[in-house]
């Protein structure tokens, strides 16, 4: 397709590389050097967006992030992302786009109706017109879907995006935030001064505003200078592409490198985007400012654009979006706009609401034959599909109207309402503003920070040579905070003569709005234009009482769209300010907060995601459980194996089979997972015996006890086995879900209310592996493969502990048993794990051998009543779970008070007993217990907290928490399963199933 | 007695992946540390330690962020009142300690060690922990205590390019994997200790 708005000469781009893009099926030509927004005005597209709520045709409005408007969908499939703004989308061949928020399409749009019920979506429509007329809210919740649904403007995808994403740390003592005159300026001055600097540009090229000035200009060559110095200095890094999105406590800065976005794949192993999380010394602010919009009538139609923005696409990408312009400006900077639109080949006529303009600035237009209107502003944009003319009007000192209208045919209209200094950053570190009368913008607050400055434009700097000196200056300090280095002499260039012009703040003059005698415009004069917020929405939300500038911007929804109020923020507090009869500053501010743009998800996940979402442990054996075809499970960060299902088996059969197993041969288990935790010291014993219920205090050498640990409000914390392993060395094992916080409780009862006790807590959780060897031929097993130690029932009875060694190994084996069969704890340096489970079997081979899982682990742990995590819930005391016999009643514990408080000792409180489930189908742990011979179904006596089938009763079994337990022996109770709408009945029985004398484990 | 199995057994593999240009960024390696202890006190822990010290030739208990090498022996300071102790003559045991002022751990198979080296050794790095590991700010024979992947890592650096992290038997294969992928871009080689 021919560019017919590209200028024959002059802009940044390379012409010697010709790409070729598309937007809604259209080709679009462009260069390389092109933004998607330069191709699209080039092409003369004119429509290239919908508005969000009355779906009114707009084009591209600016040239930069502060784009409003032209939001489209980009690229296609898993890489589709939508809401991306096309003005800093950089132009790549074969680049895809489509528009957004419009159906069919954005230049004939359906829903371009909904301009017709205009007066019932006003400002908080939701709550008046859909809830307002009908009581109750049920009718609003049947709108809600149909609202919901056009809500939005992009659509996103949920197809998993292929592309990477990661984070990095970087470290400077300087860091700079913007690449253009001010920041280049500080980035030489401070990298000169010693410091180590990062200076980050969001734009691809270094520059700035500088990039908007014609090409082969003086400032061309001050910038050619600048960047040359730089790339020569060692100590600076720069980087491109990289928007500086949030500022954080201690100096933190969060931003994003958007590394492969300009191109359609990323290389291979190559991220598309990379969060840069910078701590720096000092930081230089130069992020520039933004030119604010004129509020007219009709002033969102394609074809009304910001003034410097239409300079950038004359200066930059030589694109003229316009052959009659009229030019509508309140301040000096449009000037220079004007003087370079008739150069590119324009016709230009200049409103400036000011009636006297300084000879300086307007003698040179006039020799460029530049028409210019003093005292005049637009009342109206004419045309709808595109701009057509505007209506232009004497304005009296308010904005207002006086005397007639008269039209001046035009393709293009340029607005320039003033400068909003962009001082996000410096807001979202807490640092005051200060509105700024001259400047009409709040700036930030000198010496309010000592380790961030600013510099430039986002100070309200005159011209181009007060921002190169403002950087320096800024540069200098920052360095000098650092490195203490003085008297540098730095090498930052200066223009020979500062253009008039540019000092937009000089005469400022803050008439942001034009509407009729009045007070009221010709047509929807659009003041937030991304959400569609226009003055009389603004009106009406002052009428309605929303006088507070947070409820203002809530209830019209100004400032909260994708561009966050960059274009909107200041004039709709001017308009507040009118309205209450206030100045501005009075009217108040809202919050900045991070993310000053949009930053995609994936960025904020970096490689965080999928597998790596959270870190993953496996056991020192976990590679042989693989091989043996063990489906894993994860409890917690651990993966452990499940079942090991033989010959296509499913779950069910898989466990039944391997807990018959164990209760008949032998099984092993891969109890690793188990926390570990050495417990040091010469006060180690009275230390358990502060932090378990029962006494430590004469465990001898060699010997293991079952302990019990309550929170200090009495409630059960953990169980676990501790041996004493020396004098003043003891091992303790805690369950694998409660690990890590055990430890954490422990130190902390040793750092804050045990400081006397010589004790010292160790995580050995990773130094060994634990395996359960349990079964009828446990021992017999074990005495196979174990040299040096005798493992018989009287060497070794329960609860103690012996030295051996397994295939030259050196191992610890306890006796205990957690399945309730002849058992043992095998414990061994994990790096010789792996060869001694080999080890065992291989001579498990003629005992019968197999390895089991958690869930016959679980089912076996069941049949024996032992309680676990589903018992230990967080809310159940000792004597809940028949445990209170452990408790010493002669020395304090941890929870040994407020066990006894009055709701916990209560008689009636459900206490561990076990069901014998009806049928043959299981309960469902959660089920809720209920008296058959209540005459209603009213509250529930109890619940079921583990359940499983049992291969030794052959029956259903579950432990469960019921009233009155331990005296409801024998009854019949309903078990109801709400969620699954089913009901069983099981009969009461001791929660101590199988072999509730221990004979088979004290074998 | 068998030989001891690496954390990494089924992950780790010779060989070059990622981006490879002509030489690999990183090189990585991994090794068993040796003989790993740490020793803990109390109140009067410097005095009661430093005739231990003395045994591996370490002049006192160091800083927490020096490390201490003598010959087969580093020494980490790891917290106020704790040392960790590595010795890789293959002499393979703990000391005896009086344990009533002192008190002693075996971790020798508690950590793996991977060894990572080249010119974007840091680049790497940079991208797992939140330090700044220029050589400026963490020189040759430096340690820091850390998370990559929210697991505690020890990292010594050994030389301009070349660092070593202790890592946790168990959670060893996640971070292997963490450091592969972000290692991908600048292409790295695994080498065999």
């Amino acid at each position: 397709m021919k560019q017919p708005n590209r200028l024959e000469h002059g802009g940044r781009i390379d012409r010697d590389r010709a790409i070729e893009m598309q937007f809604d099926g259209q080709t679009l030509s462009a260069f390389e050097g092109d933004t998607l927004a330069s191709a699209m005005l080039a092409n003369g597209l004119k429509i290239v967006a919908r508005g969000f709520k009355y779906h009114r045709p707009r084009g591209v409005f600016s040239a930069g992030v502060e784009e409003p408007n032209a939001l489209v969908h980009l690229r296609s499939g898993a890489r589709h992302e939508p809401n991306a703004r096309a003005t800093v989308v950089e132009a790549y061949d074969g680049l895809q786009s489509t528009g957004q928020n419009a159906w069919p399409g954005v230049r004939f749009d359906i829903s371009a109706v909904n301009q017709l019920l205009a007066p019932f979506i006003g400002a908080g429509f939701y709550y008046k017109t859909f809830m307002g007329p009908v009581k109750g809210t049920a009718f609003w919740m049947f709108c809600e879907k149909f609202i919901r649904r056009a809500a939005g403007m992009g659509r996103a995808q949920t197809v998993a995006d292929p592309d990477e994403y990661e984070k990095v740390n970087a470290f400077c003592d300087v860091l700079v935030i913007g690449g253009g005159p001010a920041g280049l300026a500080a980035a030489i001055a401070a990298g000169q001064c010693g410091a180590r600097v990062i200076l980050l540009e969001q734009d691809a090229c270094l520059g700035g505003s500088m990039l908007s000035l014609p090409v082969g200009g003086e400032s061309d060559a001050c910038l050619k200078a600048m960047e040359a110095t730089l790339k020569g200095m060692d100590n600076v890094r720069i980087l491109k592409r990289t928007t500086v999105f949030g500022a954080y406590d201690q100096d933190v800065y969060g931003a994003v490198e958007r590394v492969w976005d300009h191109v359609e794949v990323p290389p291979a192993h190559q991220p598309r985007q990379r969060y840069w999380q910078i701590r720096t010394k000092q930081a230089v602010m130069a992020t520039g400012a933004i030119e604010r919009p004129l509020v007219f009538a009709n002033n969102d139609r394609p074809g009304v654009m910001l003034a410097n923005a239409v300079r950038s696409y004359v200066n930059r990408y030589a694109v003229l979006p316009g052959k009659k312009i009229v030019l509508a400006t309140n301040n000096d900077s449009a000037y220079a706009v004007a003087a370079d639109l008739v150069r590119a080949g324009a016709e230009v006529s200049l409103l400036d609401a000011r009636v006297s303009v300084p000879a300086e600035l307007f003698k040179p237009l006039e020799a460029l034959g530049v028409q210019l209107y003093p005292g005049y502003g637009i009342l109206a944009a004419k045309g709808s599909r595109g701009v057509s003319g505007a209506k232009i009007v004497l304005l009296d000192e308010n904005g207002c109207a006086r005397g007639p209208s008269k039209t001046i045919r035009c393709d293009l209209i340029a607005v320039s309402g003033g400068w909003t200094p962009v001082v996000h950053l410096w807001s979202q570190r807490g640092q005051k503003l200060q509105f700024d009368e001259q400047s009409a913008s709040f700036l930030p607050l000198k010496s309010a920070s000592s380790t961030l400055k600013t510099a430039g434009s986002a100070n309200a700097c005159g011209d181009l040579n007060q921002a190169l000196l403002q950087g320096e200056v800024a540069g200098q300090e920052a360095a000098k905070a650092v490195t203490g280095v003085v008297g540098v002499q730095v090498n930052v260039p200066r223009l020979k003569e500062a253009i008039y012009a540019d000092d937009w703040a000089r005469d400022l003059l803050m008439i942001w709005s034009v509407t009729r005698e009045d007070g009221s415009t010709d047509g929807k004069a659009f003041v937030d234009v991304q959400h569609d917020v226009a003055l009389s929405d603004i009106d009406l939300a002052h009428r309605e009482g929303f006088v507070s500038v947070e409820h203002l911007k809530r209830y019209t929804t100004t400032g909260m769209a994708t561009d966050q109020g960059k274009l909107s923020n200041i004039n709709a507090l001017a308009r507040m300010a009118q309205l209450q009869a206030l100045s501005i500053p009075k009217v108040g501010t809202t919050t900045f907060r991070p993310p000053y743009t949009p930053i995609a998800i994936g960025a904020i996940a970096g490689r965080e995601q999928g597998i790596h979402f959270r870190p993953t442990r496996l056991t020192p054996v976990h590679d042989w459980h693989v091989d043996n075809a063990a489906v894993m499970i994860e409890a917690g960060a651990w993966k452990r194996p499940w079942y090991y299902p033989e010959g296509g088996e499913t779950i069910n059969q898989a466990y039944v089979r391997e807990a018959a197993h164990v209760r008949k041969h032998v099984g092993v288990v891969d109890a690793s997972t188990l926390g570990k935790i050495a417990v040091q010291g010469p006060d180690a014993a009275e230390f358990l015996n502060r932090v378990y219920v029962n006494a430590w205090k004469k465990l001898k050498i060699g010997r293991l006890r079952y302990g019990v640990m309550l929170r200090d409000d009495g409630i059960v914390l953990d169980d676990g086995a501790t041996a004493r392993l020396g004098e003043n060395d003891y091992f303790m094992t805690t369950t694998t879900a409660n690990a890590a916080k055990i430890l954490g409780y422990l130190e902390h009862l040793l750092q804050t209310a045990w400081t006397d006790l010589k004790v010292h807590v160790t995580s050995v959780s990773d130094q060994y592996a634990a395996f359960a060897v349990a079964g009828p031929s446990a021992r017999d097993l074990l005495d196979a493969v174990c040299s040096g130690a005798d493992l018989s029932n009287e060497a070794l009875p329960n609860n103690q502990f012996v030295k051996a060694t397994i295939a030259g190994v050196p191992v610890r084996i306890n006796r205990m048993s957690y399945s309730g069969e002849l058992a043992y704890e095998v414990y061994v340096a994990s790096g010789y794990a792996h060869a001694v489970w080999k080890n065992l079997f291989k001579a498990g081979a003629s005992f019968d051998i197999k390895p089991y899982g958690t869930e016959s682990m679980g089912a076996l742990r069941i049949e024996k009543g032992h309680v676990a995590g589903p018992e230990i819930d967080g809310r159940t005391t000792l004597g809940d779970l028949g445990l209170a016999g452990f408790a010493s009643r002669v020395k304090p514990f941890s929870g040994s008070v407020l066990r006894h408080r009055e709701k916990l000792d209560m008689a009636s409180r459900p206490t561990l007993v076990g069901l014998e489930i009806d049928g043959d189908t299981g309960g469902m742990a959660g089920s809720l217990i209920y008296d058959q011979r209540a005459q209603q179904m009213g509250e529930e006596q109890g619940f079921l907290t583990s359940t499983t089938y049992s291969p030794a009763l052959k029956k259903y079994i579950s432990l469960a928490l019921l009233r009155d337990g331990h005296e409801r022996f024998g009854e019949s109770v309903d078990i109801v399963n709400h969620v699954g709408d089913t009901v069983q009945t099981a009969k009461v029985v001791s929660p101590h199933f199988f072999d509730p004398e221990g004979a088979r484990q004290n074998a | 007695m068998p030989e001891i199995r690496s954390a990494l057994s089924s992950q780790l593999k010779i060989g070059s992946y990622g981006a490879m240009q002509d030489l690999p960024g990183l090189i990585l390696r991994e090794q068993h540390p040796g003989t790993l202890f740490q020793i803990a006190g109390w109140d009067t822990f410097e005095h009661d330690i430093k005739p231990l010290l003395e045994q591996y030739s370490f002049s006192d208990i160091g800083n927490y962020r020096q490390v201490q090498n003598k010959g087969n022996n580093w020494c980490f300071r790891i917290a106020p009142d704790r040392v960790m102790i590595r010795d890789t003559s293959g002499a393979g045991r703990a000391p005896e300690v009086d344990d009533q002022t002192l008190a002693v751990i075996d971790q020798s198979h508690a950590r793996t060690i991977i060894q990572m080296q080249g010119t974007e050794v840091e680049a790497v790095l940079s991208r797992l922990a939140p330090i700044d590991f220029s050589v400026a700010a963490f020189p040759p024979a430096n340690f820091v205590q850390c998370g990559i992947d929210h697991v505690n890592v020890l990292i010594q650096r050994v030389s301009e390019d070349c660092f070593e992290l202790f890592i946790p038997y168990t959670w060893a294969s996640s971070v292997w994997q963490v450091i592969g992928i972000n290692a991908a871009q600048f292409g790295y080689r695994v080498e065999a200790h």
